[in-house]
Order: structure tokens, then sequence, then C-alpha cells
């Protein structure tokens, strides 16, 4: 198990240096003379002259990416081209309002996934059912900013329960943690449905039957321990969609965050500071799949088994 | 030439930028001091805000640093010119330098003196290439200042430079404190110190710039309410870049002013009893369409012509805008000095005329109903780095189908700012679509003239008339001959199609009943100074 772990982070370290050397050659041959870029349109040839000894974007390719990978080696992000500032600040600005965002987030989306689901699959075929149903399309088939709009008409302006832009106090991440987690939720709450559905048809499940095991036991500790192998994946694989939405519901609640500053920078070219955000976004994704990994191994035996047998 | 110095006044104000009113009951009651206001405006999704004047062109960042830097003269909407910093001034008769004479009772926010010697240092700090400062076309051929006494100052320029004390208006030539422009180096646009009604006090990244009274000031622009210190003890910019959310957040009460209110709103607002509408033109280049004209096909006159009558932009624009904006016929905006009014209703759209010049041409419609030419259709493609702000893809979208009418396919590539200052300078499109913000028609030729072209110039023209024509308007002190000038310029500009003016850019603030004294300046930026809460 630990040997299996280790081998993991290795391979997630290949990972992150892959992901942050890939984006240092895509945005390099991105469109847009980096000196133009930084000192505007308008700028004389004179001027743009100056801004370009001043980045050091006259070396070569090669020698300003060992650079910058140096740099790194020893903490160093660099800065913005834009600003000037130190790229670990401005990151350091915008994580904790990210980490808010998604963590919060992704915990409403297991337990409404799960809740539902579970709840769903339980009385499958009822009002209940179909109701869950019926709502998690809805869901599915409203785009992300849609959904925000109605919730801060409804609960903001309609109702004024709620804050909109954050004021320090828990009350503003309400709806924007809402909005993000209700549509992550509803791809886990079909597929703990669809699982615990087919789990019960499983052979196994006539066999505890036969053994004269409970109803609610087989259905809470063998079934849904089997149902939760795979939505524990797909919650790895959902992190991106987590991190891309929210991209979208910061700028809706004018909320700070990694995803805006990622994506203004990476239009206004300003590499360093696309580096440092996708170096944090892939760190993200790789520790929470890393995570998944073990949680997948302790909710199945077989996984720790092979493990121990060798490489799947 | 003294105080005041007139260029004119033939311009008229799109609206009543001027109004302080609030409820009509609130009109009898007096400024109370204290409070705190939020300002929920439209900064884009930037998640950066960098709040030195001299770095930014950028609209959103003008309308906090307006709050925080004051500028040595302010433009009056009949384009006169009142004192702020500066008490009066004198231009040399041949133009080459003027003098200063300041105030010296002003301090910046750091504490330190505001003297001649700081003007000296703010229009040095600019002239220097190696600081790469976006307000260096703003001084034009400024040379040197040289400091006369402590508050006198006497500037001088290699050639005349009529466009100077507009310029010097601008929000980009706000003065800033040397000492902490020593103090913090780069990281000064995150630590702004000026002489404005409010000092910085912190700044959220991307969501928030936090503002406090300057307890100490008592030097606003010719044609403020008061001279004594602002009346709210404290101003929050939050930056809610969805229009959305920040009609939502002035309905719900988080925010007392909104800016940039989406049309829809605005028509509701304006009827509602528990709001109130500011509104007023911004001056600049109005919002044109510019054909590539060093490329092949619209380097041809009659073609580019086609293209322009095959637009109904009065009906476009009346319905993107329901009514809010007015439809442009000058490259300048009404307001501005020089405004050519016989421009109005100077072409109407005819697509049968514009069909008969297409046919002409040599492109014949298709089958598909497109027009073609040895086989190659006739597109038009728009770069666009902007994406739907004032809902201006919308609006190009309604062009598209009026184009599509006369089988003129127009293509709209959304692009990053990068890609798009790449294609800008190759030359490598056919249309791009802008607006420019200038207080002054000298706009006109940083726009259009060759002399002035920059990599991402809109406008490839190499027009000798309109080149001299734009030259004489950039030297002229005269007001009447300049005006001359800047009127055939402004034919000279539709004619040709060198542009096409689609709409005049409106800026619109709406604000809770209980704020009163709300200002948007002669430039259009919104100002706080006079504004107190009820």
């Amino acid at each position: 198990m630990l040997r299996r772990i280790f081998e993991r982070v290795l391979g997630s370290i290949g990972v992150v240096f892959g992901a942050v050397s890939l984006i240092f050659l895509v945005l390099n041959w991105l469109p847009g003379d980096l000196a133009t870029l930084v000192a505007g349109g308008d700028a004389s040839a004179e001027t743009i002259a100056h801004v370009r000894a001043k980045l050091g974007v006259e070396q070569s390719l090669a020698r300003r990416y060992c650079k910058y990978m140096t740099g790194l080696a020893h903490g160093d992000l660099g800065r913005s081209y834009t600003t000037e500032e130190p790229v670990a600040e401005r990151l350091r600005a915008q994580l904790p309002a990210t980490l808010q965002l998604t963590l919060a987030a992704s915990l409403l989306a297991v337990a409404l996934g799960v809740g539902l689901g579970v709840l769903s699959a339980l009385h499958s075929g009822s009002w209940l059912d179909q109701a869950i149903q019926a709502g998690s399309a809805f869901l599915v088939s409203m785009p992300s900013f849609w959904l925000g709009i109605l919730l801060i008409l409804l609960f903001s302006v309609r109702l004024r329960w709620l804050p909109v832009l954050g004021d320090g106090g828990l009350a503003a991440s309400v709806l924007p943690v809402s909005c993000l987690g209700l549509v992550v939720s509803v791809p886990l709450l079909r597929l703990v449905r669809d699982s615990m559905l087919e789990g019960l048809n499983e052979p196994y499940v006539m066999t505890l039957r036969a053994k004269g095991l409970g109803e609610r036991r087989i259905f809470f500790v063998h079934v849904l321990r089997n149902a939760l192998t795979s939505t524990v994946t797909l919650l790895g694989v959902l992190i991106g969609e987590l991190l891309s939405g929210a991209v979208i519901v910061e700028t809706l609640f004018a909320r700070q965050g990694l995803g805006r500053t990622a994506v203004e920078a990476i239009s206004r070219k300003d590499i360093p500071l696309v580096q440092g955000a996708i170096l944090v976004l892939s760190l993200a994704y790789v520790v929470v799949n890393l995570l998944v990994d073990v949680a997948y191994a302790l909710i199945d035996p077989r996984a720790r088994v092979s493990a121990a047998k060798g490489p799947r | 030439m003294t105080l005041g110095l007139s260029l004119g006044a033939c311009g008229r104000r799109g609206a009543d930028a001027s109004d302080n009113a609030g409820g009509a009951s609130a009109q009898a009651a007096l400024p109370k001091a204290g409070g705190d206001l939020v300002f929920a405006f439209d900064g884009t999704a930037i998640s950066q805000f960098a709040l030195d004047p001299h770095k930014s062109a950028f609209a959103p960042h003008a309308r906090v640093i307006r709050s925080i830097f004051d500028s040595l003269v302010v433009l009056l909407p009949d384009h006169h010119f009142g004192p702020w910093l500066a008490k009066s001034w004198e231009v040399a008769p041949d133009g080459l330098s003027y003098t200063f004479h300041l105030r010296d009772d002003v301090k910046f926010h750091d504490g330190t003196r505001f003297d001649a010697a700081a003007v000296k240092f703010n229009f040095d700090r600019i002239l220097e290439p190696k600081n790469a400062l976006l307000a260096l076309p703003d001084i034009g051929p400024y040379q040197s200042s040289r400091v006369l006494d402590d508050f006198t100052i006497e500037v001088r320029f290699s050639r005349p430079f009529a466009p100077f004390l507009a310029n010097l208006s601008k929000a980009v030539l706000g003065l800033v404190s040397p000492a902490a422009v020593q103090k913090f180096g780069a990281a000064f646009a995150l630590h702004p110190v000026g002489t404005g009604p409010f000092r910085f006090s912190s700044m959220t990244a991307g969501t928030e710039i936090a503002l406090e009274r300057n307890p100490d000031y008592r030097w606003p622009p010719a044609g403020a309410s008061h001279a004594g210190p602002a009346w709210l003890e404290h101003l929050t910019f939050k930056n809610v870049p969805e229009e959305a959310t920040r009609m939502a957040v002035l309905e719900n009460g988080q925010a007392s002013v909104v800016d940039l209110v989406p049309p829809q709103n605005l028509l509701a607002l304006r009827s509602s009893p528990d709001f109130h509408v500011l509104e007023g033109e911004l001056l600049n280049n109005n919002y044109s369409l510019f054909l590539n004209v060093a490329r092949e096909p619209w380097n041809e006159l009659r073609l580019r012509e086609a293209f322009k009558l095959s637009l109904d932009i009065d009906a476009a624009v009346k319905t993107i805008y329901l009514g809010t904006a007015a439809r442009a016929w000058s490259p300048l905006s009404p307001s501005m000095f020089g405004y050519d009014k016989s421009l109005e209703n100077s072409w109407q759209t005819d697509r049968a005329r514009a069909a008969r010049l297409l046919d002409e041409l040599g492109w014949k419609t298709g089958e598909d109903g497109l027009r073609r030419k040895d086989g190659k259709p006739l597109s038009v493609v728009l770069i666009d780095p902007q994406g739907n702000r004032e809902k201006r893809l919308d609006l190009m979208t309604m062009l598209r189908r009026q184009l599509r009418d006369n089988g003129i396919d127009l293509r709209i590539e959304a692009v990053t700012v990068g890609a798009y200052l790449e294609k800008a300078s190759s030359g490598d499109y056919d249309l791009i679509a802008s607006s420019y913000f200038a207080a002054d028609p000298d706009v006109l030729r940083r726009m259009y003239a060759s002399s002035a072209r920059t990599l991402t110039s809109v406008c490839k023209a190499n027009d000798p008339e309109l080149d001299r024509l734009l030259k004489a308007g950039s030297l002229e002190l005269d007001s009447e001959r300049r005006s001359k000038a800047y009127g055939d310029a402004q034919h000279l500009i539709v004619d040709k199609t060198y542009g096409i003016p689609v709409y005049v850019l409106i800026y619109s603030l709406a604000a809770a009943n209980k704020v009163h004294g709300l200002g948007i300046d002669a430039q259009g930026f919104p100002t706080f100074n006079d504004a107190w809460l009820q």
C-alpha cells in the first residue's frame, strides 16, 4: 500500500513537471509579441525595445525555460509581466478563495449526490425518485451562470436572505457554493443511483438475502460500499469540472480566485502568472486524484490485494 | 491667454452630467458628512488592479484613479478649462511653452508637498522611455520643464501642441507623489498616492478597492459644489463584472451605486421611485468599424461604400440599446470640441445602390446568396478581443444579418489580446471595431494619421490630405481654425469610409435615492467628492 502511494507520488511529480513544461511551450507559441502586449499596442518602438530587454524575452526559448525551471526548483515563481508583482504573492492572494469555494462545493456535491442518489435508489420508481430525477435533469441542462443568476434573483433580490457580494462573512459563500455544488452533484447522484440499483440485482445480494441478512444492512453496508468505489473515482474526475466551473462562478459572484486569474493571465500572455496558476491547479488535481486512489484502496479490498501483488 | 483659455463652445452635452438630483424631496436637504458608500462597478474580469495613472489606458482603472489623483486643470462642459491644482496659466504666443502657477496649499496623501518640482518629476517620469508609460503620447512633443520658483513651472515643447490642456485634464496625466514613486518603484500601482479627495487604503485582489476620505482636501476642480474634504468617510469600489449581478446588488442594497447599467434596466430604473439614474457622454472616438484599407479587397473605396450602404446602423443601435445610446455620425462624440454637426444624417442606408456597386465591381451573387469574385466569397473577418462588452457583439450580429442580405459574409472571430495585437499589427484581418477615450479631437491624429501609426492603429490609411488636416489640428492654437481643420477631417474620414461611426458611448450610474451629489465629469468619469448619504 505504502509502496503504491510512493509510486503514485513519483508519477504525480512527473505529471506536474510535464504540465508546467507543456504550458510553457504552448504559451510561448500563443500569438502576440510579449513586449508589445506588456507595453500596449500604442507604445513607441523605443518603449517596446526597453520592455523587451526588461522581460528578457530576447533570450532563446530553451534558455528561458531553463531559467524558469531553475527558479522553480528554488521556489521562485518569477514576477508577473503585467503588474511586476511576485507571482507567488498573486497566487497566495487568490488561493484561499478558490480553496474555500471548491472544497465547500465538493462537500455539498458529495452530500447531495450520495444522499439523494441513495434515496432515489431506495425508493426507485416512487414519486420521490421521479422528483429527484426530474430535478437533476433540470439542473444538468442549465448552464452554471444561468443557475447562478436565478439563485441571486430568488435568494438575494426577492427574498433578501443572502448577500451576493463577499463581505467577509460566511453567508456570502452560500450562493456561489450552492451554484457550483448543485451542478457538480448531478453526475454523482446519477452514478450512485444507477450503481446501487445495479448492485441490488447482483448475485451476491441474493446470497446475502439467503443468509438472512436484513435489507437495511444489505443496502447500506454492502451495496452502498460497492457503489462508492465508482463514485470516488468519478469525484477525481469532477475536480476538473469544479475548477473550470469556478471561473464562471467567480466572475458571476464577483469573487476573487485562481480560475479568473488564470484566464486573465492567459489572454494577456502573462506567462509567469499562468505558469504559477497552472502549477497550483495541476498540483490540486494530482493531490485529489492521489487521495481518490487511497480512498479507493480503503473502500475496495481488491485494490489493496492487487496492490500488494504488484502493479495492476 | 490666461485662465479659462477658450477653445470655442460649439458642442452640446448629450445628457445632463451635472445632475445632482436624488429623489425630489431630497433636493432641499443639506449635505451631511459621514457614511460609507459601496460602488459596484464593471472592472471587467480583471484579477489585479493597477492604479498608476500614467500606466493605465483602461477606462475602469481611470474611474478609480479619478478619485485618488487630481490634475493640473479641469475640462469644463463648455470646452473651457478651469483651474484645479494649477491656479492659472499662460501660453507663450508661439505655443512652445506653458507657465503654470500652482496652488501652494496642496499635500499628497503621504504628507509630502505638492509643488513645481513634483510636477516636473511627473512629466520627466512619463518622458523616460525606460519607464514604458502609457501616458507618453499624451505629452506629445514635450521637451523639458523648468522650475521657476516653488510654485511656478514652465513646460516647454519642441512644437506647438494644441491638445495639451485637454490631455492634462485626463486621469492619465493625474499627478503622482514623487516620494511614493521612489519608495514603491514598480509597486506604486498597488500603493497609489496622489492628492485626490480620497486616499487609497487597501485592495483585495481583483474584487475590491477601499478608499477613505482625505481629511486635508480643499482643492477640488472648478465646478465642484463644495470646497472642503469629501462628505463620505469611506468609498469602496467593488468589481462586479457581470451586469446581472450589478443590478442585483443595487436592488438588494449591497451597493448603493452601480455603473454601466444595461439598457433594459436603465429604462426600468429611470421610472423607479427608489433609484435615480445619471448619464454622461464619454468623450471619445465613437465606437466605429474600421475596414482594413491597406489590404485587398477593402482598399477599394467603392467596395467600402457598398459595405457601409448595406448597413442600417439606426435600426441596429435602436434594437440593441433600446434607445439608451445615440447613433453616431462622426468619429468624434458630440460633446467633443470640434464635433461637426453637419455630418448628422449625411448618408442613408441604400441597399440597392450597394448592390449596384457590388455588381459593378464584379462581386456576383451565387446560389447560396453570397457574393463571389473569381471564386472567392466576399467575406469580412472581424477580429475581436473584448467579447460582448456593452453588447457590441450583439450589435455586430445584427449588422452581420444586414450585410448577409447583400451577399456579404461577416465573420466574427473572437481572439485573445495577444492574437489581436499580432493580427492587427501584421494586418491580417478585414475589420476591427473599437472606441477610444480622449478629451481632445487630436485623438483623430492618433488613430488615423500615417505619421502616428503604431502597431495597432485601427486605421491603416495613407491619405496625405487627412494627414495634413490632422497635423494642422494638433499645431493650431486658434480655436476657430482648429475646429475647421477637424471638421474637414471628420468629413474626409466618413466620406472615404476610413471609419464607420456606430454609436455614442454613454456612461451611466444608477443609485439608491439616499445617495446625493454624485457626478459625471465632462469626460464621462464618475466623481464622488460631492457625494453624500442621507
